[in-house]
């Protein structure tokens, strides 16, 4: 049996636009994100136990957040 | 002069409850703009400070800034206080909150909402609002506000047990510019935890706050952006130290007039003129 084509969409990483067939959270994560990080999709909070069960559209926007000084 | 007894670390700090855990330094100290991690470290040592603000931003696969911070940051073993600095609305700060809570794994924010690039004041009506939902949200909430006392009558109402009024604009280092409101805000709200937030310039604004019976001092700049950012940390050291233990020990009250220190009776020559 062929497996489904996907359609490809864009999602924008912290802005930058990016092209994709993936439409899930955590495959989309795997290529971009490394260490220690949180990530938000369309300014909701998105904890990391969900990532799997996200499912992207085109157009929407991934916040990926790492620790960094503050004051 | 005993060594010993001049390190604020040894006996000489008034220990304190902030969100029912005990700490020994009333100094809360940001790790933001220093020269460089080798030297934010080595400021914090010097600080004693317990608790350290972070923050968090977009991540740059091109730099490893912050990875390398959160490698140093775990090494310190030091209390997090994220911030949600450079949210301009309650959504954005909400959701900051929420970020923070994953990625430090803690439940405190240090809530920053600004409604005013210039000044960095905070937007008082989002402030309320990004607070109340946090609260509902099981946070424990330190908002960063102004020293108006209404605001603070709100953010109390929301649920906040802690404030944390300006002295004075984020970075200014103006020190206390309205000593009378905060003075009001300190007998006003005799039961919440009151922390001064932003605006310290000099160790001896700590003291001031600390002796006007703040419980505790938040700063960052003052530290990071000193000629010796190791020294200076040393120096808010002893400055809070000094300053709660003198608000501990009773101010004595200000008079109109001069005193005499000395006694009179048995003074040579008295009443012989």
């Amino acid at each position: 049996m062929k497996p489904q084509q996907r359609s490809p969409i864009t999602v924008f990483i912290n802005g930058q636009p990016y092209p994709t067939q993936s439409h899930r959270l955590s495959e989309v994560l795997a290529q971009h994100a490394q260490g220690c990080f949180a990530v938000a999709v369309n300014q909701q909070f998105i904890a990391q136990e969900d990532y799997v069960n996200v499912t992207l559209a085109d157009r929407d926007h991934i916040e990926i957040v790492i620790p960094m000084q503050g004051g | 002069m005993n060594i010993d007894s001049a390190n604020p670390s040894h006996n000489k700090t008034v220990p304190w409850t902030l969100a029912d855990r005990q700490f020994n330094s009333r100094l809360m100290i940001g790790t933001a703009q220093y020269p460089s991690l080798s030297i934010m470290q080595q400021a914090i040592a010097a600080s004693d400070a317990e608790i350290v603000t972070v923050s968090l931003r977009r991540e740059n696969p091109t730099e490893l800034d912050g990875q390398a911070f959160w490698q140093t940051l775990k090494t310190l073993n030091k209390t997090l206080l994220p911030n949600t600095a450079g949210c301009h609305t309650a959504k954005e700060a909400i959701t900051t909150a929420q970020m923070a809570r994953e990625l430090f794994a803690t439940h405190w924010i240090k809530l920053e909402v600004i409604g005013n690039d210039l000044t960095l004041q905070p937007d008082p009506f989002a402030l309320v609002e990004a607070a109340g939902e946090l609260v509902a949200q099981g946070f424990e909430v330190f908002p960063y506000c102004t020293d108006d006392l209404i605001l603070c009558e709100r953010l109390q109402a929301v649920g906040c047990r802690i404030l944390m009024p300006w002295a004075a604009p984020i970075g200014s280092g103006k020190g206390i510019i309205n000593p009378y409101a905060l003075s009001n805000l300190r007998a006003h709200f005799n039961e919440l935890t009151l922390i001064i937030d932003a605006g310290i310039g000099k160790p001896s604004d700590a003291v001031k706050a600390l002796e006007m019976g703040y419980d505790g001092i938040l700063l960052n700049t003052a530290i990071a952006k000193a000629a010796n950012p190791i020294e200076m940390a040393s120096a808010f050291n002893f400055a809070v130290a000094a300053g709660a233990l003198g608000a501990k020990a009773g101010l004595i009250a200000e008079q109109a007039h001069a005193v005499a220190s000395t006694p009179v009776v048995g003074q040579p020559f008295w009443h012989q003129v």
